[in-house]
């Protein structure tokens, strides 16, 4: 049978293991955790320097549709002219922020703004043409000069539709890891659950068995040693428990034993002098000479 | 004196189920057989142990407790009682 002491060890070292894995795995959940969160943070940050860029190669559109519209108004054309060219820089500097950006895109994102970049250049490169044209009264007329940029509105094509696309894939990209984030949430839930429910059964029956193993044998040897103390030492003291109640429990039925022993012996002695005392008194006189 | 130290052997081994009564018992059945600790042959251990049997509690397993005794002895003076 194991010792109290070999049991508490035993019990508490359990007791720590479930605690020191339930520790182990809220770490480690909670780094996962974070490390996703801030992928599903960077994911939607992205999707939104891509929605402003998308947002400036729609206005792009739109500021050459007015320019177009008022092809034959100078005053009108050269406000649109202007404000083409600032949404051009802004969107020229956001493909070059992009490009130049060491964290956060991956190669595969900046080989896209590359391409984005010249299709930008080739439609911009367009523009001017047409622009040149319309203001020197080559083109005239709103349909005139759609059919010149033609071409050029084709290859910005895959500025728009990049950056649509792109963006999706950053919102799906920031949504994905969201996911991951509840579901390791949702772990973090179960595995706590189970390790408390462990640690729950363990403590339950650390205090079942414990107070049983250690008061059990010891009460049971305080009755015999009761009983002994008020003369009653026929009934054997049970010998039970862990070593160390069972050492304390050997030596109270050694003690008890050689009670018995002296006991016996005094009574034999007081019979045998009883017994000389009731003789006759030639034999007491023999006994006290 | 055949067996020097045969008593701490016998008492030691008594000691661990009567405790203060090996003394006793042991002098109780040297007394029985008339004879002093120093001048116990080994021929007379037997008898001794015979003795010694009466003399022990009977809530004891005393069978046990003699062959216990008999082992130490053997253990302690192997080559004298061999002979012997």
């Amino acid at each position: 049978m194991l010792s109290v002491r070999s049991k508490l060890t035993i019990a508490f070292s359990i007791f720590f293991a479930v605690l020191i894995a339930q520790l182990a795995l809220v770490y480690y959940f909670s780094n996962h955790s974070a490390s996703l969160i801030a992928k599903a943070i960077q994911a939607h940050e992205q999707s939104n320097a891509l929605t402003r860029l998308a947002i400036e190669g729609q206005k792009l559109r739109r500021f050459e549709k007015e320019f177009f519209i008022y092809a034959d108004n100078p005053e009108r054309r050269a406000k649109y002219s202007g404000e083409w060219n600032d949404s051009y820089e802004k969107l020229k500097e956001g493909l070059a922020l992009l490009n130049a950006s060491k964290s956060g895109w991956s190669e595969s994102d900046k080989e896209k703004a590359r391409a984005w970049n010249e299709s930008l250049r080739d439609y911009s490169s367009g523009f001017n043409k047409v622009d040149v044209a319309v203001n020197s009264g080559f083109i005239t007329g709103t349909i005139a000069a759609n059919m010149a940029i033609k071409e050029a509105k084709n290859r910005f094509r895959v500025f728009l539709k990049g950056t649509a696309v792109e963006i999706d894939n950053k919102v799906r990209e920031a949504s994905e890891f969201s996911s991951q984030v509840e579901q390791n949430f949702a772990n973090i839930q179960k595995v706590l659950l189970v390790l408390s429910v462990v640690a729950l059964v363990i403590g339950g029956s650390l205090l079942l068995t414990i107070p049983r193993a250690i008061a059990g044998p010891i009460s049971t040897l305080t009755e015999s040693v009761i009983d002994i103390s008020k003369g009653n030492i026929s009934r054997p003291v049970e010998v039970r428990g862990g070593p160390e109640v069972k050492g304390l429990a050997e030596s109270v039925e050694r003690l008890r034993v050689a009670l018995k022993g002296l006991m016996l012996r005094m009574n034999k002695l007081q019979q045998e002098r009883s017994q000389g005392q009731g003789k006759t008194p030639s034999g007491e006189a023999k006994e006290v000479a | 004196m055949d067996i020097m130290g045969w008593r701490s052997v016998v008492a030691d081994v008594l000691a661990e189920k009567i405790g203060i009564l090996s003394d006793i018992v042991i002098d109780e059945t040297l007394e029985e057989m008339g004879v002093s600790e120093e001048n116990l042959q080994i021929r007379q251990l037997g008898i001794f142990m015979k003795h010694l049997y009466a003399k022990l509690p009977d809530d004891i397993d005393r069978r046990q407790l003699l062959y216990e005794i008999r082992d130490s002895l053997m253990k302690e003076y192997h080559l004298l009682l061999a002979r012997n």
